[in-house]
Formats: C-alpha cells, structure tokens, sequence
C-alpha cells in the first residue's frame, strides 16, 4: 500500500528470488533479510521473549519471511554483542498505526521501519528523539539525520528503459514526457511517492523549484500521455512490465532497474540523471519497553560492511557516507547514493504536509 | 400480466398458507431466528454503526468527511467510475447469462448437467487467479492478440486489459454465474404449457416469447441484475489487476483512506455514501419494476 512499506516487501521478494536462482547463498539471504528488518514473524517467540521484558528489542516492520531466519543473521549476532534479543512483528508501522498505538498506551514496538519524513510527521509524542550519544551521527549524511528518524538504507526512483526500442537513450525526465521521439507505453508508480519530482523536472524546472509540487501541471503532463501510461503497483509487476515488452520506459525502484538490466543482458537500462532519492529510516516509539537496546541495534545496523553487504544483495545505498569509500567501481554503479550529485534527494517536509492530499488528486488524475 | 402472474405463481413462488403471526402475540417461530438474529446484529449492524460514528467523529465531530466526499477532486470521480463499470458489467453480464440460463432450462438430461457445472466451476476459482489469467491472456504480447496479429486481422495489439475493458471483462466473468443462477431457478419454473397455449391462441414465437414469456422471466432477470449490480460495486481484485492502475473504484478507494493516508472518516464516509446510494437505486428498482416477486 503505502510506497515504502511496498520497497520493504519488495526487498524480501528480490531476496527470495535470487536465493532461489542460486544466485546468493542462504547465508547471505539470511543476513540481508536481517539487515533490511524484513522479514519475518514473531513466531512463537513473542510470548516468551515479551516476558523477558528489557532483555529483548521489538522491530515493526511490514512482514515476510520467517523468524529463524531473522534471528539467525542479525538477532544472534546482536544478541551475541550485546544480550539483547531482537524480535520482529509485521506490524505494517505506518503514521496512522504508530499513532494509534501510542494514544492507546500500549506499545509494544521499539523500533519502527520508517521514512526520514516520519520524524516530522510525528512529534516527540509519538517517536522517542534519537540518541545521538549511542546511534553516530557523523555515520550518516544531512539528509537522512533526523531528530526522530536515523537512516538505515537508501533507494532511488530512476528512469529505466528499454534500449532495443530507440535509437537515442533518453537523458531524463523530459524524454518520458516525449512520445514523438521516444513512443511507445510508460509505466509509473501507482502510489505516487517518488513521481511528482519527475514531472516538475521534465517540465524545465530546476531541483531546487521542483517543491512544492504544481498538482495542476502534473494533471496536464498526465493528460498529455493518455493511454500510454500504465501504472505499476508492485516492484514485480514493475520489472514484469519490461520483460513483457509491454512498456518502454518506466520510473523503477533502481533495485528493480539493476534486476531487469541484468535479466534482459542489458537489453533494459537506467540513467542516474535525475534520480529521486528517497531515505529510509528507523524511528524508536515513545514509551518503547526498551528504547536503550534499540538504540543500539540502530547503531549497530550502521555497520558499513553490512550496508555494503545489501548494496551487493539489492541495490540499496549505504545510509553510512563511510561506506562510499570502500565501494569497488562495479558497487558504485549500482549505487544510488553514489550519483548524489546528479539526482534529488526527496523533500521530507512535503512528503511529510501535503502528500497524503495530494495522493487523491494523483489517483483522481491518472483515473480513467 | 397479472393473470399470467397469477397463474404461473403456484409454481414459481412459495406462498405462505396463512399469516401465523399476529399483532401483540409473539410466534414461537422467532426462537428459531433468534440466533442469526443475534448474530447479524453483533457482526453487521454493531460494526455499521461504529463506521457511522467514525465517519462523522474521526479526526472531529461533524460533517466534513461527506462534505470532502462531494469537494474533494476525485472523490465523485471515483464514484461515478464505480456506478459506470458496474453497472456495465452487471448489464452484459445478466444479457448473457439470461442466454446461458435460457439454454439450461431447454435442454436435458446431461447437457444440463454439463451445462450447470460449466457455470459454477469459475464460482470455486479464486478471483486472483482470474484476474492474472485474463491479464496474461489478453496481454499486448498475449496469445489472443498474437493470434489475430498472425491470421492479419490487426496490426496493432488491442488494449483489451490494463484500461476499463479490461475490468469489465474480468467483472461480467466474475459476475456471470450470480446473474445466472436466479434467472436459471425463475425460468425453470415457467410452466411450458402458457407457451403452447399461446402459440395456440394465434400468437406468433415472437410474440410468445416476448409477451408471455419475458413477462414471466422478469423477476429473476431483475433478481439477477441487482445482485450482480450491487456486488460489482464493491469490486476490488479485478480493477485492480485489470485496470492498469487507471481505473480506481470505491473499494480501493476506501482502502487508500484506509490504510495509506490513515484517514478512516473520510474511508468510513465513502462506504456510508455507498450503502445508501446502493439502497437508495435497490428501493428505486424493487419500487419500479417489482422487485419482490424476483427476490421473494
């Protein structure tokens, strides 16, 4: 449903799938579902575990794989450094969610798998401020620190196309908004998040004009491509899209884009030009059981070989700047974060005040 | 008409020998319904109105979720896109199922048979797993469009899914067995003999069909059509996957309010606006065209 608890899932589906293909090995499996806090029930854990009180740190997250798994790659390491054991529940920790559990004072999470934008959305009411004496600050960049929200990984809308298709590769989002040059159908994403800056940077509008986003202009851009957008609701449906031939060009998770350039033998590309940027995070519940140990999981997932570990696995970029320069030039060619300079860093304020209104008048606009 | 009512009523309707409940006496009878009774009122109409509530008190009391519901942009969109598919889909869907249920009522013996499992296999079939089917057949590079690209029919492939065909397709697919069925138990009940006799009487098999035995069918083709109809309005799988994004219906939309925006007034308000618009054209047909007789 909502955009990023739909790239945490997707995360776990290109996990499973490659470890099917036998293109990573369990071992690696297990340790990248742990680090994306994907994953996984609480089992039969939870009763036992909750019991134990401040030896344990619950993660929310949105779901997926099983617990073992979770507590074999990063639970028993953490739990090997620090005595704390790690719990998860599919929880789905979205705004509203969090919300509610906090004004029924009964939480039960420590750590929620957020959006840097949570942290305005949700005051200190909702979401613990984070330690920055425990969690490093300097491990993370400007725009994914937060008072509420700590980074965890990185991911990236980019413009993917399909290569046999044209003559000329496209430059940027002024390319997906031309269907004389470049015809044939595109594929957005339906919720939104991650698309309006694509429209104001295709309309001539420099990244730091691109906010607040002209709802109007975005209407007229969607008119102007009618039958010829098609609006992907899933990372598979996204990548399913290209291997069918069924569109030619697309705004894609960079994971998805990395995926089909390598399944299609580099018949289907991306462009970091103009990449949108949008940052993960941790939040910590105000009220949590054990706000100190979740913390230190925060700090301890900021481990940059970890993060480089599920840069390999997936795509997801580095929260930490210290793992830029450990990067080899083929994982700085999947990176996102390593092509900053020429792609935008989503606006947390707007997604944090007039997303949610604006979503309506998306899904009222792209409507048949 | 009302004779041939009549007359085809001790067939096709069950009426009660006498009224066994009176005024200020309370039939035994209830015990009997006393526990659905209970149930409804516990699970539906318990439930209904906390959504009533929510959506007149979340995030504060007063009307502001159903005035969004009438300023919003996309609100009456959505609306209107949910009353048009629907009642699309319920139309083609009862037209041919009235020809599906024509047929099973004409033939015998083991046609039938064939015939009525025909219509309710797809009835055990998970509305997912149609839904992808359709997808995967009518595709631009599906089997269907590459066929009659081969045969030189087209050159381009038709947009039969991704857009509003699509979910139509997949709708009256989904809907044609409910449209089916009650047309199918009225028409097994038209006593063939008013068909000889009036063919006797001089009129002509078009007359005959048209004036004797439509009338005699009307009930369940209505039936039928607000079944289908006020089933299709809550459709969310098949726009979903069918419609390429593009088309959203109230269902999805209520989901988004939701779930997504966590704004569970306006999600409460829009189901409220649903059911009383639902019941406002189910008064309005049962009123017009004799609902009771198909649906009692």
């Amino acid at each position: 449903m909502k955009a990023h608890e739909n790239f945490r899932r997707d995360c776990a589906d290109i996990l499973r799938s490659e470890l099917a293909s036998g293109k990573i090995s369990r071992r690696q499996f297990l340790r990248s579902t742990a680090m994306l806090g994907v994953a996984v029930s609480a089992g039969g854990l939870t009763g036992k575990a909750r019991a134990e009180g401040a030896s344990e740190v619950v993660i929310s997250n949105y779901g997926g794989d099983a617990d073992a798994a979770y507590m074999e790659a990063l639970g028993n390491p953490f739990t090997a450094d620090t005595g704390i054991d790690v719990v998860t529940e599919p929880g789905g920790p979205l705004i509203g969610v969090v919300r509610k559990m906090v004004d029924e004072r009964n939480v039960t999470w420590d750590i929620v798998d957020a959006s840097d934008y949570y942290s305005i959305r949700l005051d200190d009411e909702y979401l613990m401020p984070i330690d920055y004496s425990v969690v490093d600050a300097d491990a993370l960049y400007d725009w994914n620190r937060y008072d509420r929200i700590a980074g965890s990984y990185t991911f990236s809308n980019v413009l993917t196309y399909d290569s046999s298709k044209f003559d000329e590769a496209p430059t940027g989002w002024k390319d997906f908004f031309d269907l004389e040059k470049f015809p044939g159908k595109r594929a957005m994403y339906k919720w939104f998040d991650g698309m309006p800056e694509a429209f104001m940077l295709a309309a001539g509008k420099s990244p730091d004009e691109v906010y607040p986003i002209d709802m109007d202009l975005v209407a007229e851009m969607i008119d102007s491509l009618g039958d010829n957008l098609v609006l992907w609701d899933s990372g598979g449906m996204s990548q399913q899209l290209f291997l069918d031939e069924e569109v030619v060009m697309g705004s894609l998770w960079n994971t998805r884009a990395r995926l089909l350039n390598r399944d299609t033998d580099d018949r289907v590309k991306w462009i970091w030009n103009e990449q949108i940027i949008s940052p993960g995070g941790w939040g910590v519940m105000q009220g949590a059981p054990n706000p100190e140990g979740a913390m230190k999981f925060i700090a301890a997932s900021q481990d940059p070989e970890r993060q480089i570990m599920l840069l390999d696995l997936l795509g997801n970029g580095p929260a930490n700047p210290a793992a830029e320069a450990l990067l080899t030039d083929e994982q700085r060619a999947i990176n996102p974060v390593s092509h900053l300079d020429v792609g935008l860093v989503h606006d947390a304020k707007w997604y944090a005040e007039s997303f949610d209104d604006e979503l309506y008048n998306w899904l009222d606009v792209t409507g048949s | 008409m009302s004779q041939e009512a009549d007359i085809s009523s001790g067939k096709i309707s069950i009426e009660k020998p006498a009224q066994r409940l009176s005024l200020g006496r309370i039939d035994s009878a209830w015990a009997l319904v006393l526990p659905i009774i209970i149930v409804v009122v516990l699970l539906y109409i318990v439930p209904l109105l906390y959504v009533f509530q929510l959506s007149i008190s979340d995030p504060k009391w007063g009307l502001d979720n159903y005035e969004r519901l009438v300023t919003m942009r996309g609100q009456v969109r959505v609306m209107l896109t949910t009353f048009r598919i629907s009642a699309i889909s319920a139309t083609l869907a009862v037209i041919l199922g009235f020809l599906v249920a024509l047929a099973m009522t004409w033939v015998r013996g083991v046609h039938q048979q064939v015939l009525v499992i025909c219509v309710m296999i797809p009835l055990w079939i998970s509305v997912l797993v149609r839904g992808f089917s359709w997808l995967v057949l009518l595709r631009d590079n599906g089997p269907l469009n590459d066929w009659l690209m081969a045969v030189g029919l087209i050159t381009e492939p038709l947009a039969f899914v991704r857009n509003e065909l699509g979910v139509v397709i997949g709708m009256v697919h989904y809907l044609l067995p409910f449209a089916i069925l009650p047309m199918y138990s009225v028409m097994q009940g038209i006593d063939e003999r008013l068909l000889f006799a009036s063919r006797s009487l001089g009129a002509s098999a078009r007359t005959t069909f048209a004036k004797v035995y439509i009338p005699m069918a009307l009930p369940g083709i209505m039936a039928a059509t607000i079944i289908v109809f006020v089933f299709g309005l809550g459709f969310y799988v098949t726009p979903v996957l069918l419609g390429g994004g593009r088309v959203v219906m109230l269902a999805e939309s209520v989901s988004v309010s939701i779930l997504t925006t966590a704004r569970w007034g306006l999600g409460a308000a829009q189901s409220m606006a649903l059911l009383a618009v639902t019941l406002c054209l189910v008064g309005i047909l049962s009123k017009t065209v004799g609902l009771k007789k198909g649906l009692g």
